[in-house]
């Protein structure tokens, strides 16, 4: 078992992979609160890949990640999952996003009955021709539902338009067509090949020792048997620097126009941190385009932009995407005013200073209830597959010569402008 | 935890004090009587005082200022309960030992800051925050149909039969004509003056030293106005209202509303949200269950309660399926009617009940949100409420569902043109 000292934090988390490879982080709280994630390292993103014990590569309808999650829940025997575990007091769900499909319970009774039973249910699946037909259209109702969000197509038309070979941007449920072609066999392959141990990890937040939940976790992963498994072939797709398109426009269910700008960039780590580098960007972006900034103030009074400027800065696998997002009658006019603020950009230290602190107050709250830490966590591992000692004391040691130095490392020239107008446009 | 009450001539403070938390939490709480003209009035009071202040002249230095306390920013909410309407300030600010000494303080003053020296010159509003909160609230109003969801259980609010269940916390868009710089003025002014004050804190901090802060802000600017009422009445015969609206959309989105009549103070307390745990409120209720797992036709569905006794059933839905789904829903409360609800049914809400109450003890804002119901709504302490869990009977169960009767059936029709 190793202890993973959050440094600067006062906080530890301990590691163990079983002998099965299955991989456990335990951080212990006295709250009353639990949670426990279970994750396999299988998102949205992997369709073309050699299913296990088998030689050749098989591409599969998009949306299977997500329809498998789905089907997690049906049961052979006894009652179902959310009955079972509502017996226990327990609340599960699960999500599967690009790169990870994730399975938790929380509650405050019964902590290790509920990851076992967690446990239990992700490594048994049960598919049948029938509860894979019952499920397409709650599927399908799904996809609709998530159709309907204007400003959802939005972010992803815009990461759509960034990248050319990497499928972010994609609908993760996806079409009606590939939700309706998916069989038990498809779902039996996919499920096979991704959630065996080794390429899954738990999270857990509770009141119980460390090492007995560890142990706890050992006893049940012993009485089963799983398949030793050789690295999963997964169809590797490389990036270019370019964007896919430089500007795209679209209508949606929407009252005003809305324009996104966004910028993309090859993330070198022989040049630098990447983590300080996504820290340097969102100071960067807190400084010219939050509500702290004059651009902000200006374009509101000036009456071209509709509510504030919305911004963030993105990690997607070896690409760093920014984007600017304002809603505005006045499209040349306000790209105009992004791309001339990028040229001018406010490199004031009494800003970085403030927003430095922000940061790191910002570590305080992460640590502050089960939920928030559970959320930390979580990020973590999206992040690097672990939970890292030092992005805290990275952040601590931030400076203003190095912000300077690591923002002029930048180009902002590599743009792509998506534009979303409303549906009685002309 | 340790719960403290301090009576002053204008207000009251309430504190609670525990090191379980590394921040501490603050909310002033305003009550005054409700009245509708005033809601529009309410959405610009809230974000002109958040926008600008005497000393912090707009957004830009409002940030700045926030920033340099560690984030503590201060939010404003309104809410109607019964013929009041309560404003409340909230604030949360880390504990000086995790940042640095003198914060809290430092927080307090632009706390009350923020409430009582608002940017006002000559006895108007300052003109140019005036004007963009004004541009915000339009472009609120303006966008409203955007969210097809929120759009649609408003729309179902509307046909209601009680006048108090209609009103949109954030006002309407034509009472913006009848609003000025000057009665902005006058409205904040009678606000202050003739509301019910209470302060609110929970955290580790030294009584003392805080209450010295808060007399020298409040002291003979608020008072202890008592003159609103927190009783609710429906009307007890409530007429079936159904309508159907058409919009761009895939889906198509039902709301019913139903409400509960004559339901006594522990029917709505306790046995309310167990009720609702059966009826809706879970992936494990009688609705999830019955319409999306039993007949695919949904991917979410599920019931909310309100404050006032309002039961929501929402779901996204298959136009061609509404009738079915209608039928579905109303089958599962007449079950509850006819007492159809299994042990485990009832063990497994009370055993949520309880978890959700303990969960509770894990947030301040919600300990302090639970103590201001109990002090100024009379509504159960957390205490009370786990200690009433104890005592309930599924037959309570099945008399509150009796007395929960459908008033409203919506439709927002989706125009079926899938864009995929």
């Amino acid at each position: 078992m190793r202890k993973i000292n959050i440094q600067g934090m006062n906080e530890v988390v301990f590691h163990e992979q079983l002998e099965n490879g299955l991989n456990i982080f335990v951080l212990k709280k006295d709250y009353n609160t639990f949670s426990h994630y279970f994750i396999t390292n299988y998102g949205a993103l992997i369709d073309n890949f050699i299913p296990i014990n088998e030689d050749k590569m098989h591409k599969f309808p998009k949306g299977i990640a997500h329809f498998l999650e789905h089907k997690m829940f049906e049961q052979e025997n006894g009652p179902g999952v959310m009955e079972k575990f509502s017996s226990l007091g327990g609340s599960c769900n699960a999500f599967t996003n690009y790169d990870y499909t994730a399975y938790y319970v929380s509650g405050v009774e019964n902590v290790k009955e509920n990851l076992e039973f967690l446990i239990d249910y992700v490594q048994s699946p049960y598919f049948t021709d029938q509860n894979v037909e019952k499920e397409k259209e709650i599927i399908n109702q799904e996809r609709l539902m998530t159709l309907d969000n204007p400003y959802r197509t939005f972010k992803m038309r815009m990461l759509d338009n960034l990248f050319v070979n990497y499928e972010y941007g994609k609908s993760i449920v996806g079409t009606k067509k590939d939700i309706y072609s998916i069989t038990k066999e498809d779902l039996y392959r996919c499920y096979n090949t991704f959630y065996n141990p080794s390429n899954m990890a738990l999270i857990i937040v509770s009141n119980v020792d460390e090492e007995e939940i560890i142990d706890f976790v050992r006893e049940n992963q012993r009485k089963k048997k799983f398949p030793k498994q050789k690295d999963i072939v997964i169809e590797k797709k490389e990036e270019v620097e370019e964007v896919n398109k430089k500007y795209d426009t679209f209508k949606d269910n929407v009252t005003k126009p809305h324009i996104g700008y966004a910028i993309k960039f090859r993330l070198d780590d022989s040049k630098y941190d990447i983590d300080k580098m996504g820290a340097y960007i969102r100071i960067l972006l807190i400084s010219n385009f939050s509500k702290m900034s004059n651009l902000n103030l200006k374009l509101k009074k000036d009456k071209l932009i509709h509510g504030n400027i919305g911004f963030g800065v993105s990690k997607y696998n070896d690409y760093a995407i920014i984007n600017i997002t304002v809603s505005s009658d006045y499209e040349d006019k306000v790209i105009g005013e992004i791309k001339n603020n990028f040229d001018n950009l406010d490199l004031s230290e009494e800003l970085f200073d403030l927003i430095k602190k922000n940061l790191i107050s910002q570590f305080v709250y992460y640590f502050t209830t089960t939920s928030s830490i559970m959320g930390y966590l979580y990020d973590e591992y999206y992040e690097s597959k672990t939970i890292r000692e030092d992005v805290f004391i990275k952040h601590k040691e931030l400076n203003y010569n190095e912000y300077v130095k690591y923002i002029g490392m930048l180009n902002f020239n590599n743009v792509s402008i998506t534009v979303m107008n409303p549906l009685d446009k002309e | 935890m340790d719960y403290k009450k301090y009576e002053f001539d204008g207000y009251n403070a309430h504190f609670i004090k525990t090191n379980r938390f590394k921040s501490i939490y603050i909310s002033f709480v305003l009550i005054n009587e409700f009245n509708k003209e005033n809601l529009t009035k309410n959405f610009i009071l809230r974000k002109l005082l958040t926008t600008s202040s005497k000393k912090l002249k707009n957004e830009v230095e409002v940030t700045r200022e926030v920033s340099k306390l560690y984030n503590s920013g201060l939010v404003v909410s309104n809410d109607i309960i019964g013929n009041s309407i309560v404003t409340t300030f909230d604030m949360e600010v880390l504990e000086d030992r995790y940042t640095e000494d003198g914060l809290l303080k430092k927080a307090l003053t632009y706390f009350f800051d923020t409430i009582f020296y608002p940017n006002i010159i000559d006895k108007k509003f300052e003109k140019e925050n005036y004007d963009l909160a004004i541009s915000s609230a339009k472009l609120y109003y303006e966008s409203q149909k955007e969210n097809k969801n929120k759009y649609a259980v408003d729309n179902a609010y509307l046909l209601m039969d009680d006048e108090f269940l209609k009103y949109d916390i954030n006002g309407y868009a034509k009472d913006l004509d009848n609003i000025t710089r000057e009665n902005m003025v006058t409205y904040y002014n009678d606000l202050i003056k003739s509301a019910n004050a209470n302060i609110f804190m929970i955290g580790s901090f030294d009584d003392d030293n805080v209450l010295k802060i808060i007399n020298k802000n409040l002291d003979s600017k608020v008072f202890k106005n008592d003159n609103y009422s927190r009783s609710i009445t429906f009307t007890d015969k409530p007429e079936l209202k159904e309508k159907e609206d058409i919009e761009t959309n895939n889906q198509s989105i039902l709301v019913m509303l139903y409400k509960i009549l004559n339901a006594t103070k522990r029917e709505k307390n306790v046995i309310f949200p167990i009720f609702n745990r059966i009826f809706g409120g879970s992936d494990n209720s009688k609705l999830f269950k019955v319409v999306r797992e039993e007949n695919s036709l949904c991917y979410d569905i599920g019931s909310t309660i309100s404050r006032s006794g309002v039961v929501r059933v929402q779901s996204g839905i298959s136009y061609e399926n509404k009738e079915k789904v209608k039928k579905l829903i109303d089958e599962q409360l007449k079950k509850m009617k006819n007492g159809n609800i299994s042990d485990k049914e009832f063990n497994e809400a009370i055993v949520f009940r309880r978890r959700a109450l303990k969960q509770f003890e894990d947030y301040n804002d919600s300990i302090l949100y639970l103590k201001e119901g109990n002090v100024l709504f009379e509504s159960d302490d957390i205490d009370e409420r786990m200690e009433h869990l104890n005592s309930v009977k599924k037959e309570e169960i099945i008399e509150l569902s009796k007395k929960i009767v459908l008033n409203v059936v919506y439709m927002l029709k989706g125009d079926t043109d899938e864009k995929d």
